[in-house]
C-alpha cells in the first residue's frame, strides 16, 4: 500500500501540467499565483510534498479538492456506494448469464454440436472486442434517444441504471463465459463423471452436482479478478452516462491534474482491488474444503 | 490450427497489407478538409460518408488502422521483449533477484490495468509512443510470468547439465540453450494479447491520451465524433466497427492458438 502511494504521487507529480496555472488562470499576476501556491503546499519540493501527503493519509484524511476545495475522502464516500450499485448491478447481468453461456458452450462442444459452441464462441469472443466506450455511445442513441426507453445520462433509480451496468456487463459476461467453458469441458472429461454417468444419474444431477461445484472455483477467481474490470470499465462508462460514481470523478481529476483527487481515487480502486482479490480467497475455502489457507495462529 | 484460426490469420494478415500499403490505396486523403461536403451520409464517393470538417471517413479509418495495429503490435513486442527478459532471468537464477521480479509483478499486477495505464499516459506528453510504454509498462506482467515458469522446468532438463559440464558459462546457457525453448511460448502469448492491446489502444484515445489530432485514431474519432450521434450516426458507427472487427479478428486468432497450445486461461 505505502509503495503504491509512493508510485502513484511520483508519477502524478512528474507530470508536466501545472494544476495553479489552470486554476487562476491567464491573467493572474505573478504574487497570485505564488499566494495560491503556498496554499496549496506546492511549492514545497518533492519530497515534502510527500511527506506532507503521507501525514495526512496517516491521519485518514486524503487532502482537498484543489478546484471545489472539498474534501476527498467524504466526495469519494459519497459516490462510491454509486460505482458499487454499477458494479453488482452489472454482475446481476454478467455472472447468471456468463456462467450460462459458457455451461451451454461447453455441454454443446461435448455432444459434438459444433454449431450450437461455435455461435456461443462467437458471441463471447465479439463481447470481449467490442469496446465499451462505443458500446455505450451505440446503446445510449438507439435506447434512450431513438425509443425513448432510458434517459440518457444521470444517477439516480433503476431507469438510470440499466444501460450503464448492461454496457459494463458485456465484456464480464464474456470472460466469464470463456472461462466457465474451458472449465467445465475439463470436468467433463474427468473420470468421476464417466462414473457419475455409467451409475446411470440424470443428466441434470450430473451437471448440477458433479460438474458446476467442480467448476466453481475457477469461476469465483474470474468474478473476482473482474471487479478490477469492472472499476476500469467504470471510468469509461460513468463519464459516458454521467454516472455519478468513482469513475467518473477519477476522470475528471485527470482531466483538471486535481492531483489530490487523482490520489485518492487510485488509492480507493486499489484497496477495492486488493480487498476484493482477499476475499475471493477467502471464499475458496467455503466452496472447496480441500483448500486451506495457512493462517498462523497468533 | 483449426479452420477458424487460418481464416483469422487471413484476415489479421489483411489489416496488416491495408494499413501499411494505406497509402497506396484508392482513398482520399485522411486530413484534407472539404466544408462543401460536410456530415455526408454513406454513399458512391464516400462510402463511409464524411465527418463534420468534411473529411473522408473510409480514408480516416484506413489510416487509423496504421496507428491502432502499429501500436498494438509495437507495444506487444516491447512488453513480451521486456517480460521475457525478465522472466529468463528471474526463472534461471532465482533466489533474490527471482522475489525482486515476482514482487514487482505483483505490484503491478495490484493496479487495475487502465488505471495505471492511463497515469502513466497522463505523465508523459499525448502521443503514440506514450501509449506504447503504457501498454508495455501493464503488460509485461503476463509474459514475465509465463517465461518464468518454464524456465523453471527447462533448467531442470538433462541437455542443461550437460551444456554446464562441457563448460558453459551461465549466460551462454541462458542465451543459446534456454531461451530458444521460449521463444515460440512468448510468441504465442503475444498472439493471444493482441487483441487486447488494440482495445486498450482504443480506450487510452478515445480519453484522448493516445495520437494527438488531426492524426486519425479509431478511439479519438469516436470520442470526437459523438456528439454528432443523431444527425450522423456513421461518424460514430465506422471507426467503433473498425476497432471491434479488428479486435474480434485478433481475438479469434488468440483463441485458436489458445486452443492449439493448450493455453489455461488465467495466464491472459
Amino acid at each position: 500500500m505505502f509503495a503504491i502511494t509512493l508510485f502513484a504521487f511520483f508519477l502524478l507529480k512528474a507530470l508536466p501540467g501545472d494544476p495553479v496555472l489552470g486554476l487562476v488562470g491567464e491573467r493572474a499576476g505573478p504574487e497570485v499565483i505564488e499566494r495560491i501556491r503556498r496554499e496549496l503546499g506546492t511549492d514545497k519540493g518533492f519530497a515534502g510534498q510527500y511527506a506532507g501527503y503521507l501525514k495526512l493519509l496517516l491521519k485518514g484524511d486524503l487532502g482537498r479538492s484543489y478546484y471545489t476545495n472539498r474534501d476527498v475522502l467524504t466526495e469519494i464516500s459519497s459516490k462510491f456506494p454509486n460505482t458499487m450499485i454499477l458494479a453488482f448491478a452489472a454482475m446481476l447481468v454478467s455472472v447468471p448469464l456468463g456462467i450460462g453461456l459458457g455451461f451451454l458452450s461447453a455441454l454443446a462442444a461435448d455432444k459434438g454440436s459444433r454449431f450450437l459452441e461455435r455461435s456461443i464462441d462467437t458471441i463471447s469472443i465479439s463481447g470481449l472486442s467490442i469496446p465499451v466506450f462505443w458500446s455505450a455511445i451505440i446503446i445510449m442513441m438507439l435506447l434512450s434517444l431513438k425509443l425513448k426507453l432510458f434517459p440518457p445520462s444521470g444517477t439516480g433509480d433503476i431507469r438510470f441504471l440499466v444501460l450503464p451496468a448492461t454496457v459494463l456487463a458485456i465484456p464480464a459476461t464474456a470472460t466469464l463465459a470463456r472461462v466457465t467453458k474451458t472449465t467445465v469441458i475439463d470436468i467433463l472429461r474427468m473420470p468421476y463423471i464417466t462414473t457419475a454417468r455409467s451409475k446411470g444419474l440424470s443428466l441434470t444431477r450430473i451437471n448440477m452436482v458433479h460438474v458446476l461445484r467442480n467448476a466453481v472455483i475457477p469461476i469465483v477467481t474470474i468474478i473476482g479478478l473482474d471487479f478490477g474490470s469492472y472499476l476500469n470499465g467504470a471510468v469509461v462508462t460513468e463519464t459516458i452516462f454521467g454516472w455519478d460514481g468513482i469513475g467518473r470523478f477519477t476522470m475528471e481529476g485527470i482531466i483538471k491534474r486535481d492531483y489530490p483527487v487523482i490520489m485518492g481515487c487510485i488509492i480507493t480502486g486499489t484497496l477495492v482491488f486488493v480487498v476484493v482479490n482477499l476475499f475471493t480467497d477467502l471464499i475458496y475455502q467455503y466452496l472447496d474444503p480441500r483448500i486451506r489457507l495457512n493462517v498462523k495462529k497468533g | 490450427m483449426s479452420r477458424r484460426g487460418k481464416f483469422s490469420i487471413i484476415i489479421v494478415a489483411g489489416f496488416f497489407v491495408v494499413s501499411l500499403l494505406a497509402p497506396l490505396l484508392p482513398v482520399d486523403d485522411p486530413y484534407s478538409i472539404d466544408l462543401d461536403s460536410i456530415k455526408r451520409p454513406p454513399g458512391i464517393e464516400h462510402p463511409f460518408g464524411t465527418d463534420n470538417k468534411g473529411r473522408d471517413i473510409l480514408a480516416r479509418v484506413v489510416y487509423g488502422a496504421k496507428i491502432s495495429i502499429g501500436v498494438a503490435v509495437t507495444a506487444a513486442f516491447i512488453s513480451a521483449l521486456i517480460g521475457f527478459t525478465l522472466g529468463l532471468v528471474s526463472g534461471y537464477y532465482g533466489g533474490v533477484i527471482d522475489s525482486i521480479v515476482m514482487t514487482m509483478v505483483d505490484f503491478f499486477l495490484s493496479f487495475p490495468s487502465l488505471l495505471l495505464a492511463i497515469a502513466i499516459s497522463i505523465v508523459l506528453p499525448p502521443g503514440i509512443y506514450t501509449v506504447m510504454i503504457a501498454l508495455s509498462v501493464v503488460g509485461w506482467t503476463s509474459f514475465a510470468r509465463l517465461i518464468r515458469g518454464h524456465v523453471l522446468t527447462v533448467k531442470e532438463m538433462p541437455f542443461v547439465d550437460a551444456a554446464r559440464a562441457t563448460g558453459c558459462s551461465d549466460l551462454r546457457i541462458l542465451i543459446r540453450h534456454i531461451a530458444p525453448l521460449c521463444i515460440p511460448l512468448a510468441l504465442v502469448l503475444m498472439g493471444i494479447k493482441l487483441g487486447g492491446y488494440i482495445l486498450t489502444e482504443a480506450t487510452l484515445s478515445f480519453l484522448g491520451l493516445g495520437a494527438q489530432p488531426p492524426t486519425p485514431t479509431w478511439g479519438y474519432m469516436v470520442s470526437a465524433n459523438r456528439a454528432y450521434i443523431l444527425s450522423a450516426p456513421w461518424m460514430v458507427l465506422y471507426p467503433g466497427l473498425a476497432i471491434s472487427v479488428t479486435a474480434f479478428c485478433f481475438n479469434m486468432l488468440g483463441e485458436s492458438l489458445r486452443e492449439r497450445y493448450e493455453f489455461k486461461t488465467d495466464l491472459g
